[in-house]
């Protein structure tokens, strides 16, 4: 009845349908976990971990005894560090002592900040279009889809995915990453996107708001995921059109994704909705 | 044996770009190397014998990546069907790699294959973010990096990964027939 032919056509034409509608599905809710997505990310981790500490025993063995000749300045200049440290760390101690006290005082309750577990970063994101790390700790180390995951000099994602010993986390700078966001000096409010290239877009602030270039941008606390005041970065640019009730306001993460190697995982209970899909 | 293969060769390539080329600055803009397997698998492998392991190539590695699930079976997919449609037209046998024009057509394959798997992506972050924007220096910039890595490297990688696997097999086969002499 029908050619060879006419059902290839016919055949193809199916599976182009299929992949459409397949992917159009996914596309709008992305990290939406399977469960089948944890086999590979267990498979392929310890992989990963055994070579990235191959490369970091490689590097280390050049910086530690090839690079000595630096090393008694570098020394020199992180005592002198060091000294300034302290010297910040007894103010800061006298603030948190008196913040303690005021907070008491005007009876507020305790931020919750969790406890942390540290993990090495042992895969990134094969596509440059994607931003997401794997890292050594799982399920078996209490490590929860939703946790955030944070560096000190500040928030680096969120876990999507995890297996028994690793994790995937997905990095604010993904164009699929949302977090809620205040300029710390002014508290104007919005949400921060990722844009895949390095930066992010402080999305939704007000033009009445006061925003300036420099400006910290720390995380709310109202999304659910982060814990409030964590540093997301500072402002680098500001384009306030003569229409729209928004500024376009451009973010540079305080964290260097590229040379992300240990990072934190919060253990904050995730909240039960959907955190993961866009804002 | 083949599989065994296979999956070596997938393990490889996806620790390699995974773990050791982002440790270097040079490869910041490397093309994703089971683009090239796939490649490879179209132009140069039985039809059956590739199929699954693109299948699970792309469960994989949408299991590890951070884009939509279904994204990279779906390019692996249509990668691979179009190099077998494409093949009919080349006749891409093996004697084809060792002439300076099939290098060139090589490199011509590996372009587009590079290309088409950037494009499917680039549709698919456009679906989920409406807002975002290719036509930024930084993201062409990706891109025609990607590209100019693939024309430079991506026809050697097809070359030699046929020669060790056409290896292989003679091996396998000498194997085989050494130890049905034996019996």
């Amino acid at each position: 009845m029908f050619s060879k032919r006419a059902a290839l056509i016919v055949l193809v034409v199916f599976l182009i349908a299929v992949s459409m509608i397949f992917l159009s599905i996914t596309v709008r809710r992305p990290h939406k976990s399977l469960g089948a997505g944890r086999i590979p990310v267990a498979i392929i981790g310890p992989f990963q971990a055994a070579a990235t500490r191959s490369i970091i025993s490689l590097r280390d063995i050049w910086k530690y005894y090839f690079f000595l000749i630096s090393t008694e300045k570098e020394n020199d200049r992180l005592k002198k560090e060091l000294n300034r440290a302290v010297e910040i760390r007894n103010q800061c101690n006298e603030i948190r002592l008196s913040n303690l006290r005021l907070r008491s005082f005007l009876n507020f309750k305790k931020t919750e900040t969790g406890e942390v577990i540290a993990a090495e970063v042992t895969g990134k994101d094969s596509s440059p279009w994607f931003k997401t790390v794997i890292i050594d700790k799982g399920l078996a180390d209490g490590v929860e889809r939703g946790m955030p995951v944070v560096v000190p000099e500040g928030i680096v994602g969120q876990v999507v995915n995890v297996s028994g010993r690793y994790s995937k986390v997905f990095l604010i700078i993904d164009i699929n990453s949302a977090v809620d966001a205040l300029v710390q000096r002014s508290r104007a409010r919005g949400i921060i996107k990722g844009r895949s290239v390095g930066r992010c877009l402080f999305k939704y602030v007000l033009r009445k708001n006061d925003v300036k270039v420099g400006d910290t941008v720390v995380s709310s606390g109202l999304d659910g995921v982060y814990p409030k005041g964590l540093r997301i970065g500072h402002v680098t640019g500001i384009v306030r059109r003569s229409s729209g009730i928004f500024q376009e306001v451009t973010i540079t993460p305080y964290v260097d994704f590229d040379k992300l190697e240990e990072v934190l995982v919060v253990l904050l209970k995730p909240p039960d909705h959907e955190f993961v899909s866009k804002l | 044996m083949t599989y065994l293969f296979y999956l070596c060769i997938c393990l490889s390539l996806i620790i390699i770009q995974t773990t050791i080329l982002p440790n270097f600055p040079l490869f910041e803009r490397f093309y994703d190397l089971l683009i090239l397997f796939t490649l490879y698998l179209g132009l140069f492998r039985p039809f059956f014998e590739g199929l699954p392991v693109i299948l699970v190539l792309g469960v994989v590695m949408d299991s590890i990546s951070g884009g939509p699930f279904g994204l990279y079976i779906t390019t692996y997919f249509w990668l691979f069907v179009i190099m077998r449609w494409l093949i009919l037209y080349l006749h891409a046998g093996n004697l084809l790699l060792f002439s300076l024009s099939n290098l060139l057509l090589l490199s011509l394959v590996v372009f587009a294959g590079v290309l088409m798997g950037n494009v499917v992506f680039l549709m698919a972050m456009k679906i989920s973010q409406p807002d975002w924007s290719f036509w930024v220096p930084a993201k062409k910039n990706i891109l025609f990096g990607q590209l100019l890595w693939v024309i430079i490297t991506g026809p050697f990688f097809l070359v030699v990964a046929n020669s060790i696997h056409q290896r292989l097999e003679k091996w396998i086969k000498e194997m085989s027939a050494e130890r049905n002499g034996l019996h």
